[in-house]
């Protein structure tokens, strides 16, 4: 490699490298460690804990499209404490930084996980998870609300020894309200998109294809959407972003580098290939050599003058 | 051994029967390393799929591969036109694997491409001395991959075919229920079963008290264990296919969410 990597995500952390492995798509690894232990990953996400335990929803979770999926999975998780009391057992092989990922029911729910997940000592930063399509409504009415969105982030700050990471759903990134009520509530970075709301049929069936109905789309599909909305909070806000949504290969992280991000995350294409992190800094590492830059933030701006 | 990725060359790809084939991979990394009931998560296409497709291991004998697999949408249509000489991606060995019985008399039963992990399972049988019958189904004879089955013979004791619809002597018309209902399951030991999951469900309620294993599919996710896309319930709680199964006893799946 011919740059340095290091990414700062404020007082998070100095990561390695500027690619993290999104909440959901990354497991506990112990089974596929040999895959990724030599991959230059600045971060993983945990799947997202809830206070109790879900068991998720029902069969089938996952549609596959031309060039997106659609998951229900339905936050299937054993509750924080069974997550805070093998927490070193699932994640002490783990070579790399983790940011725990969490989604309560209501603001005083996220401020309990939190005062659990503070027992902890290794990880480097919460994400609140404000967004999942997943979770019943309640979830995801509570935080479409500005307010209640606004008092959980301040609350999460306050309480949590860990800095905060707030991410949000497409929803909440059609103008950039939610993500500057973040910032003022004391978030040290946004993550975003998560997926997309949506629903998938089974027309000859005449019936929905997912057990639960309703579920997230991911993937190479949703990029443009979630390009999008990166270039619009990146300038609205000040705290760092990182940017998600479809990234299968090293131009679309360009791509989110140059709209504003300061590191990007991988989820649906982890389920397919944990080897990605490293072939995307490889071809990364060609594309500046060739352009004759060298870092991202002249990559930034060599992209904000042509806008 | 742990999950891992390879670059295979295909060796061949070969028709078998109306829409199944046999394609044959050559690995280093995973000689010797698949137990009977294993799979592994070919990457069939980067330009036409996005998720791995789930196959069961049919063989290994010598650094090669044989997976056998039926065209049944954009994935294995894909594959089905690879050629010798490309290279597909895999990641193996995944999931855990039958129990080898020794010095039974086992039945196995299974429908379509669920044959595949089962005449795998049967030359690690045969190796224990247990002795084995086995009970497939298939919907015609253009369906049935008879090339496939007849190579394995050596192992199989007794052999069954049923077919849907068929005035052959040789082959047994009906489905494999109707037809097990013409054997003395008490004869056997132990029975392990791959197949269609309307299939399966029968099957739980005919061998309910028996020894019997089944290896189940579900959509993937990543076939690794961090996705949840693949947990189903069972007597013991939600449990992921891929990384928990696929083989699970018969008795412990419940079948009203499939
Ligand atoms: C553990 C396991 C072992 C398997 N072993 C074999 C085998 O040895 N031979 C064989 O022919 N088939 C096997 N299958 C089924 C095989 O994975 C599917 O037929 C294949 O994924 C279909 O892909 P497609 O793109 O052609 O079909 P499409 O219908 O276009 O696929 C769309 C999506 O649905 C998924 N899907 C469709 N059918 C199935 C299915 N039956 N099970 C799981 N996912 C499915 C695909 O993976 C894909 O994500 C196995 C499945 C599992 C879970
Ligand atoms: C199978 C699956 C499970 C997911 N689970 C979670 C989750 O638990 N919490 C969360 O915040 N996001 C979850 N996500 C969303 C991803 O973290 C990510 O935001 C989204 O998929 C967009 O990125 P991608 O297109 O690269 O997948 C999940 C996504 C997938 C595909
Ligand atoms: S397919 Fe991802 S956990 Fe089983």
């Amino acid at each position: 490699m011919n740059f340095d990597y290091k990414t700062e995500l404020k007082k998070i952390a100095t990561l390695n490298s500027p690619i993290i492995i999104s909440s959901g798509t990354f497991g506990t690894s112990g089974a596929y460690l040999d895959l990724i232990k030599n991959q230059n990953i600045g971060a993983v996400v945990t799947k997202t804990i809830t206070l109790e335990a879900k068991s998720g929803n029902p069969q089938p979770r996952i549609f596959e499209g031309k060039n997106f999926i659609v998951n229900s999975i339905g936050l299937e998780n054993n509750g924080v404490y069974d997550f805070v009391i093998n927490f070193d057992k699932n994640y002490k092989n783990i070579p790399f930084p983790i940011i725990v990922s969490i989604s309560g029911n209501d603001e005083s729910e996220y401020v309990k996980i939190i005062k659990k997940i503070n027992e902890l000592n290794s990880p480097v930063a919460v994400e609140l998870n404000l967004s999942c399509p997943n979770v019943d409504s309640e979830g995801l009415a509570s935080a479409m609300n500005l307010k209640s969105f606004g008092k959980t982030v301040f609350n999460c700050s306050q309480v949590s020894k860990f800095p905060i990471i707030t991410k949000l759903s497409p929803f909440q990134c059609i103008n950039t309200m939610y993500a500057e009520t973040a910032e003022k509530n004391g978030t040290t970075a946004i993550s975003l998109i998560n997926t997309v709301p949506a629903m998938v049929i089974d027309t000859e069936n005449m019936s929905p294809f997912l057990g639960n109905t309703v579920g997230g789309m991911s993937g190479p599909a949703i990029k443009p959407i979630a390009l999008k909305m990166v270039h619009e909070i990146y300038k609205s806000v000040t705290v760092p972003i990182i940017g998600m949504g479809g990234i299968s290969n090293y131009r679309d992280a360009l791509d989110f580098l140059m709209v504003g991000a300061t590191a990007v995350s991988i989820g649906t294409m982890n389920l397919v290939d944990p080897e990605l992190p490293n072939k995307i800094l490889k071809n990364i590492d060609n594309f500046l050599t060739k352009k004759n830059i060298h870092d991202f933030d002249e990559l930034k701006k060599r992209f904000q003058k042509n806008l | 051994m742990k999950i891992n990725s390879e670059d295979c060359k295909i060796l061949d790809n070969i028709k078998m029967s109306e829409d199944g084939y046999v394609i044959t991979l050559k690995t280093v990394k995973f000689k010797d390393k698949f137990s009977p009931g294993n799979f592994l998560q070919l990457r069939c296409s980067e330009e036409n799929t996005v998720l791995r497709r789930p196959f069961s291991i049919l063989e290994e004998t010598d650094g090669h591969i044989k997976l056998y697999f039926k065209v049944v949408g954009r994935g294995t249509r894909r594959l089905s036109n690879r050629k010798s000489g490309e290279t597909v991606n895999i990641i193996a060995p995944l999931g855990n694997s039958f129990t080898v019985l020794a010095k039974k008399r086992v039945l196995l039963i299974g429908g379509g491409c669920g044959i595949s992990p089962l005449l795998n399972l049967s030359f690690f049988l045969s190796k224990k001395q247990s002795i084995v019958d086995a009970l497939f189904g298939f919907r015609n004879e253009q369906d049935y991959p008879k090339m496939i089955v007849e190579n394995r013979k050596r192992e199989l004791n007794n052999l069954w075919i049923t077919l849907d619809e068929t005035n052959k002597k040789e082959y047994n018309e009906g489905t494999t229920i109707d037809y097990l209902k013409k054997i003395n399951i008490d004869m056997y030991d132990a029975f392990y079963c791959c197949g269609p999951v309307k299939m399966m469900e029968k099957l739980s309620d005919i061998l309910k008290g028996k020894w019997a294993q089944v290896s189940l599919e579900a959509r993937m996710g990543c076939g690794i264990g961090i996705c949840y896309g693949c947990s189903i319930k069972t007597t013991t709680g939600s449990r992921r296919v891929c990384s928990d199964g696929p083989v699970f006893n018969l008795n412990e799946v419940i079948w009203d969410e499939f």
